[in-house]
């Protein structure tokens, strides 16, 4: 298949996260609404995460007495991962290594991909030897970063906190200081800012942010370690890209101080989104038709999601000229502290609720809009979901479940097998196409878990559920009502979704049945809602 | 009793095999057919390269040759040989791509001396051993094969699943309609082979469709337009009023078509033409045993005639007249095949717009194209056609000039509208052109995970064609199957 898209394609091998399968990201890129100008297929997104990893580039400003790397902690994670497709039982707890680093305020800053699903977290000092055990207090799932504190306080005695600095100049040096595989001890290693540019966040699949490009290598236990330039902390090792040599990524202080600054409540709310399609405006016809000057300003708006401030106070076919400070290029670009980006590099600045002014070309005459931001929430299920438990309904041995991204990672390889194929338009395209069809929560028969009862039923996992019992399925807990309704007839009545395949199956002797089906299969309760 | 029977059939066939009359036989009526046909590229659809294929004829009648229909659209000469002597040049006297079977002539007397014809089997045989026969470089083969079952199945060039031989056998490169006999019967004809299992379609079938063709005109394969599900589950039945031991299937969906369908989703279907309809699915054939009720429409019938049909409706018994539609690659919204037609396309502006097909997607894999193509695309050719939903036309590349600059890299999207006018086919892009608005063309695509709208330069749009044909080296802006309405009324108006 053709790579298409003024985007670029990227491969990114995420570091550490087990049963990471990929999903094409032309999927998650749909939902993003952002930077895929004219692109007409997206890239697939190989993930590979390893444990944690740090990636260090030592500057060529070298790294002053104040010795960063006493305050950069190992990170030892026991993890252990619910099963998406049998939701009350979890994996087997597998244990990662990781890299963090002291900031202001006794905290302890990492990637969320280091901690999440996390069952117990150690940590350990520079050249000490022993354990302190720590807990998560923030993760911030869509950039990728977590703060986690330990539980005794004495852990920081002796150590500085690390300043947290700009974004770093391409081509200057920096070092990345973690505990990457091969060895115990702490691990150096020297690079130069390759380029900095969005690039796509493999922790959550289905968001895109800045990150900086440099030339170390990025190892296994490397994410979560400090990039450090001048004393100064300026990104977090988080990613690599399979395929390349020479390639990692850290994620650039921009994204650490939003994240720093959205805590300060006490909650993290998260990247706000715009929840549009910005595309490219580079076509003659096209800018003339929108009686705009054939220059190089200006980037439309193709679509809109249904954020409700952001339709009514943006159409399509609005033409962006500026966003706060930035002067947008008809190529969707802005300059960005000297790197042309993305704009929605630019929306990252802004926290979830506050405004963010634009100038705006629309039927021929500039207007200034001050666009409210909030984050956007109905496309989880579209990325990776960490630290909730998945939601799930067993009734007769049949077992219900949203559809998700994590589910269908659970199909492994066979995710893109064209049986599949229903699934897969299900969560990422319907609601583009017929939204008057969408459901907010797609549900599914993951399973069905073999009992006299359900011994005849034709439909045995994968498919979708349309109706029960006659009612429309919108979520889960339409499952449950739908059930418990009272409907004169012997059977419950299941309706599949892909094919119209009927299924019916006795409401005595499910009901009957039920207590001992949980009992056999150890299904703790028969719903997580 | 099974064992003698066995030992006998064994004797029987090696004695035939022994036979010089035998070879003999087969020697005259087995031919090898060389077709030459166009192929074309469809990611580039004016490009094309001309191709050769040997397959084998059996002379079954008065100047007739049976063989396949694969491979044959698209033909610019067909030239037949008998044995190793010289070849002659054949035509098509009848071919229906659906049944995938073909009859040839000669027009040549010459080609005729010495010839021989054979006799199909009127019930093709289940059981036994059969033998392939064809010409491989002059040679005569004979081999044995294991005749190993009757099954409806889809056929190699259709939606429709249709009655076929399988029988089992090591022999290498089979599935050009090589005879496969029994003494002097022609029993089937190769269709296809995977791993050791080679597919072929049986006599019985084949004089199915060759007493349809004296009629005129020729109806065709029917087929059942709607999809039912196993009974398997009693609780089902149950739930749709059907009282003591189950029996039948259930349909799920009816399709539309252009003759109706009495049935309607959740009737239970009993009977077929007085068949009696198993919980799977399967009736049994008097001459084959259990099969799938599908073959009821192509046993005896034939498109356009009625099948009665036993039902259960909201727990009442009737009976009703189901008319067999016939098999035809349109009613597919993205068509399984495209045959003895050019790739159809039209190059505006440098955008190329082509149908989206099967022929198309197999660009991507001829048999893992659904896992390889681009997901929104293979995934079209899941959905059903419907009236406001034909077919597909996609924007499915671009040759850059200045007029498309900024669209460079698109491609591989659905045209929903262009100048506000849905588009179905090409032809409503010729037509839509008129509708142009400010010396513009609006281009708009299904909305989905990429682009949505393009604007090109109306004014500029021919002259920027003709470069890109130029420069490109495109002999025509476009192909159309189907001519313009000469009323210039848009077909979606």
């Amino acid at each position: 298949v053709r790579g298409k898209g003024a985007g670029g394609e990227s491969f990114l091998a995420f570091i550490g996260s087990p049963g990471s399968a990929s999903l094409p990201s032309t999927f998650s890129e749909g939902l993003k609404l952002d930077q895929s100008a004219g692109r007409a297929h997206l890239q697939d997104v190989f993930k590979r995460v390893f444990g944690i990893s740090v990636v260090i580039f030592t500057s060529l400003q070298g790294v002053s007495a104040a010795q960063p790397e006493r305050s950069v902690v190992q990170i030892y994670t026991f993890s252990q991962q619910p099963i998406w497709d049998a939701p009350w039982r979890f994996d087997s707890v597998r244990r990662s290594g990781g890299s963090g680093f002291v900031i202001k305020g006794k905290k302890i800053m990492t990637n969320a991909h280091v901690v999440s699903w996390a069952r117990q977290l150690l940590v350990r000092r520079y050249q000490d030897p022993k354990p302190y055990v720590a807990r998560v207090t923030y993760a911030a799932h869509d950039c990728d970063l977590a703060i986690i504190e330990p539980e005794d306080p004495s852990f920081f005695e002796g150590m500085e906190p690390l300043e947290i600095g700009d974004l770093p100049p391409v081509r200057s040096t920096v070092i990345t200081y973690g505990y990457p595989a091969g060895g115990e001890q702490i691990s150096y290693t020297r690079g130069v800012v390759s380029r900095i540019e969005l690039q796509s966040y493999a922790h959550i699949g289905n968001r895109t942010y800045l990150a900086a490009q440099t030339d170390a290598a990025i190892n296994p236990g490397n994410s979560g370690g400090p990039v450090i330039q001048d004393d100064k902390v300026v990104g977090v090792a988080f990613q690599g890209l399979s395929g390349l040599e020479n390639a990692g990524f850290f994620i650039t202080t921009t994204l650490v101080k939003h994240f720093l600054k959205d805590i300060q409540d006490n909650n993290y709310d998260g990247f706000p989104q715009v929840g549009v399609r910005i595309v490219t405006l580079q076509n003659p016809a096209y800018r003339r038709a929108l009686k705009l000057p054939d220059n190089s300003l200006g980037a439309r708006i193709d679509q809109i999601l249904d954020v409700p401030t952001t339709r009514e106070l943006l159409k399509v076919d609005d033409v962006l000229l500026r966003v706060g400070p930035y002067d947008i290029g008809s190529d969707g670009t802005i300059l960005y502290e000297g790197n042309r980006v993305y704009l929605t590099a630019a929306f990252s600045e802004i926290q979830h609720g506050e405004k963010v002014p634009l100038k705006v070309w629309r039927e021929g005459k500039e207007l200034d809009i001050s666009l409210p931001l909030y984050t956007y929430k109905k496309d989880l299920v579209e990325g990776n979901q960490y630290d909730v438990l998945p939601r799930y309904y067993v009734y007769g041995g049949l077992v219900f479940v949203p559809l998700s991204r994590d589910y269908l990672r659970t199909l492994g390889a066979g995710w893109g097998d064209p049986a599949n194929a229903p699934l897969t338009y299900e969560l990422f395209y319907r609601k583009h196409e017929s939204p008057e069809k969408a459901r907010p929560e797609p549900v599914l028969l993951a399973s069905v878990l073999s009992h006299s009862v359900n011994a005849n039923f034709g439909v045995r996992a994968r498919a979708l559920v349309d109706k029960i019992n006659g009612i429309r399925i919108e979520n889960l807990e339409d499952v449950v009502r739908a059930f418990a309704l009272e409907t004169g007839k012997d059977e419950h009545l299941i309706e599949f979704g892909a094919d119209q395949t009927l299924e019916a199956i006795n409401r005595k002797r499910a009901d009957a049945a039920h207590a001992e089906i949980l009992k056999t299969y150890g299904v703790p309760k028969d719903r997580r809602l | 009793m099974i064992r003698i029977l066995l030992v006998a059939a064994i004797a029987l066939c090696s004695t035939s095999a022994a036979d010089s009359g035998f070879e003999e036989l087969w020697e005259r009526a087995v031919v090898t057919v060389e077709i030459t046909r166009k192929q074309y590229d469809y990611l580039q659809p004016w490009n094309r390269r001309v191709d050769q294929l040997q397959k084998i004829g059996t002379i079954i009648g008065d100047k007739e040759i049976l063989t396949t229909a694969d491979q044959m659209s698209d033909q610019t000469l067909i030239r037949l040989q008998k044995g190793r002597g010289r070849w002659f040049e054949g035509e098509v006297a009848w071919l229906d791509y659906h049944a995938n079977l073909a009859v040839i002539t000669c027009r040549e007397e010459k080609f005729w001396e010495g010839t021989k014809k054979v006799d199909l089997a009127k019930v093709t045989p289940r059981r036994g051993i059969a033998q392939v026969v064809r010409w491989r470089n002059g040679i005569i083969e004979f081999r044995n094969v294991d005749i190993n079952r009757m099954v409806v199945k889809k056929g190699k060039l259709t939606f429709v699943d249709t009655l076929q031989i399988e029988l089992d056998s090591k022999v290498e490169a089979v599935g050009w309609a090589e005879a496969i006999v029994q003494g002097d019967k022609l029993i089937a004809i190769a269709s296809s082979k995977q791993n050791e299992t080679i597919t072929a379609i049986p006599s019985s079938f084949i004089l199915t469709c060759l007493s349809d063709r004296k009629n005129s005109p020729y109806k065709g394969l029917g087929y059942f337009s709607f999809v039912w599900q196993t009974s398997e589950n009693p609780d089902t039945l149950a739930y749709l009023g059907q009282q003591g031991e189950p029996h039948g299937v259930v349909v799920i969906e009816v399709h539309t078509n252009k003759v109706g369908s009495p049935l309607r989703p959740r009737d239970i279907i009993l009977q077929i033409d007085g068949f009696d309809v198993d919980v799977q699915g399967d009736y049994k054939d008097p001459d084959y045993g259990n099969l799938l009720l599908e073959n009821l429409a192509s046993r005896s019938k034939r498109a356009g005639e009625k099948v009665k049909i036993k039902i259960v409706r909201e727990g009442k018994e009737l009976t009703v007249d189901y008319e067999l539609p016939k098999a035809e690659y349109t009613v597919q919204l993205v068509p399984l095949a495209t045959p003895d037609r050019e790739p159809e396309y039209l190059v505006l502006g440098g955008l190329v717009f082509q149908p989206l097909t099967v022929p198309y997607l197999q660009s991507w894999g001829s048999s893992d194209w659904n896992r390889k193509a681009p997901f929104r695309l293979s995934y079209a050719a899941r959905e059903e056609a419907t009236a406001e939903k034909p077919s597909y036309v996609l924007l499915s590349l671009v040759l850059p000039d200045p007029i498309n600059i900024g669209y460079q890299d698109l491609g591989y999207l659905i045209v929903e509208r262009f100048n506000g006018k849905q588009v179905h086919t090409l032809q409503d892009i010729i037509l839509a052109k008129e509708a142009q608005r400010d010396g513009f063309h609006l281009i708009e695509f299904l909305e989905g995970n990429s682009l949505h709208r393009i604007i090109l330069d109306a004014a500029e749009t021919e002259a920027a064609t003709a470069r890109v044909l130029e420069r490109y080296g495109i002999q025509r802006d476009n192909v159309l199957n189907i001519p313009l309405p000469k009323t210039g009324k848009l077909a979606s108006d």
